[in-house]
C-alpha cells in the first residue's frame, strides 16, 4: 500500500479542491488557514504543493498577474486523478480506523 | 497608497534565492498581494513588514536548498543535527534583525549584540555535540556565523545601525570581516562542541 497522505497534505489537497479553478498560492493559504483554523506559514503550503506536484497529484499553470501583485503571474493548482485516489485512500484510511467506534471518545482520560 | 507600498527590498531578494527559478515570480506575487490587501491596511506598516520577514524566514525552514546541501557526514541522528542548524540560523537572523531595530528604535548598542550572537553559536554547537559529533558542533556554529556575518549583517546595514564607515566599504575588507566572523563561529564550535561530546559521555556513564 503506497504511503498514505498526510493531515497536512490532505487540508493542502482538500483546499484545491474547494477552491476550484481558482486555487493559486494566497487562495490556497487562506482556505487551508480557515479550515485548520490556525495561522499557517506560506512556507509550508508552498512546500507542500511542490511535493505534491512532483507526486504528481497536483498539477499547475502560470496565468497573469494583477496590479495589486506588481504584474507578478499566479500559479493556479489543479487536481489530479492520482491526488483524488490518494485523497479517496486517506479517507478510507481514517474511516477504517475509527469503524466500531462512536465519535466523540467518552470515558476516563 | 496600501495599493503600491512594498515590503523590506532585502526580505524579497532572500526569498528569490531561496525558490526555485520557476517560482521567483508567483510565489512573492502571493506574498505581496497579501502584504498589500490583507496585512499592511490592518495592522500598518511595521507589523506588515515584520510579518513578511517572518514569511520568508518560513520558507528558509522549509527550503529544499538547505535539506540538500546539509553535508551527509554531519552524523546521526541527521534530522536532529539539522533541525539544531535551522533554528541556530533562524535565531542568530532574528537576533541580528531585532538588535537592528532596538538600536535604530531607542538607545540600544549595536556592538553589543556580539556576545549574544556568540552565545547562539555555543548553545546551537553543545547541542549538536551532545547529540551527535563534533564536527557537526563546528559546521552548526560555523554555518550560524556565516548567516550572521552575510545575511545578518544585510539586514542590519539596510536597516543602518550595521552600516559601517565609508573609509571600511572596501569588498577585501569586507570579505576579510566575514571570514574571521565564519572563523570565530568555527571557535566557539569546537568548544562547544567539546563541552557537549563531554557532558554526552558524562551523561552515558
Amino acid at each position: 500500500m503506497p504511503d498514505v497522505l498526510g493531515s497536512f497534505e490532505q487540508a493542502v489537497l482538500l483546499a484545491v479542491v474547494r477552491l476550484h479553478g481558482e486555487a493559486y498560492g494566497r487562495a490556497i493559504l487562506k482556505e487551508v488557514q480557515a479550515r485548520l483554523n490556525r495561522d499557517v506559514a506560506a512556507g509550508a503550503v508552498h512546500a507542500t504543493l511542490v511535493r505534491l506536484e512532483q507526486k504528481g497529484f497536483l498539477s499547475s499553470r502560470l496565468a497573469s498577474g494583477t496590479e495589486v501583485r506588481a504584474g507578478r503571474p499566479r500559479r493556479y493548482y489543479e487536481l489530479q486523478p492520482s491526488g483524488r485516489v490518494a485523497l479517496n485512500e486517506a479517507r478510507a484510511v481514517v474511516d477504517s480506523l475509527w469503524r466500531g467506534f462512536k465519535w466523540p471518545l467518552r470515558g476516563p482520560a | 497608497m496600501t495599493s503600491s507600498a512594498m515590503p523590506p527590498r532585502w526580505a524579497e531578494r532572500l526569498l528569490r534565492l531561496l525558490l526555485a527559478p520557476e517560482d521567483r515570480e508567483a510565489v512573492p506575487g502571493d506574498l505581496l498581494e497579501e502584504y498589500r490587501e490583507s496585512v499592511r491596511p490592518a495592522r500598518g506598516r511595521r507589523v506588515a513588514d515584520f510579518w513578511y520577514v517572518t514569511q520568508v524566514l518560513g520558507f528558509a525552514w522549509h527550503s529544499d536548498w538547505l535539506r540538500t546541501h546539509v553535508p551527509p557526514t554531519l552524523g546521526e541522528p541527521m534530522m536532529t543535527v539539522r533541525r539544531v542548524l535551522y533554528l541556530a540560523i533562524a535565531g542568530t537572523l532574528l537576533f541580528d534583525l531585532l538588535a537592528a531595530i532596538a538600536t535604530r528604535a531607542s538607545g540600544f548598542h549595536y556592538g553589543w549584540r556580539g556576545p549574544g550572537s556568540i552565545l547562539i553559536y555555543a548553545i546551537a554547537a553543545y547541542i549538536a555535540g551532545r547529540i551527535a559529533n563534533l564536527k557537526s558542533a563546528i559546521l552548526v556554529a560555523a554555518s550560524a556565523a556565516v548567516a550572521d556575518a552575510t545575511v545578518g549583517w544585510a539586514m542590519a546595514w539596510a536597516i543602518g545601525p550595521g552600516r559601517p564607515p565609508a573609509e571600511f566599504q572596501h569588498l577585501p575588507l569586507l570579505v576579510g570581516i566575514v571570514i574571521g566572523i565564519t572563523l570565530t563561529g568555527a571557535s566557539v564550535g569546537l568548544v562547544g562542541g567539546l563541552f557537549g561530546r563531554l557532558h554526552s559521555r558524562y551523561a552515558a556513564g
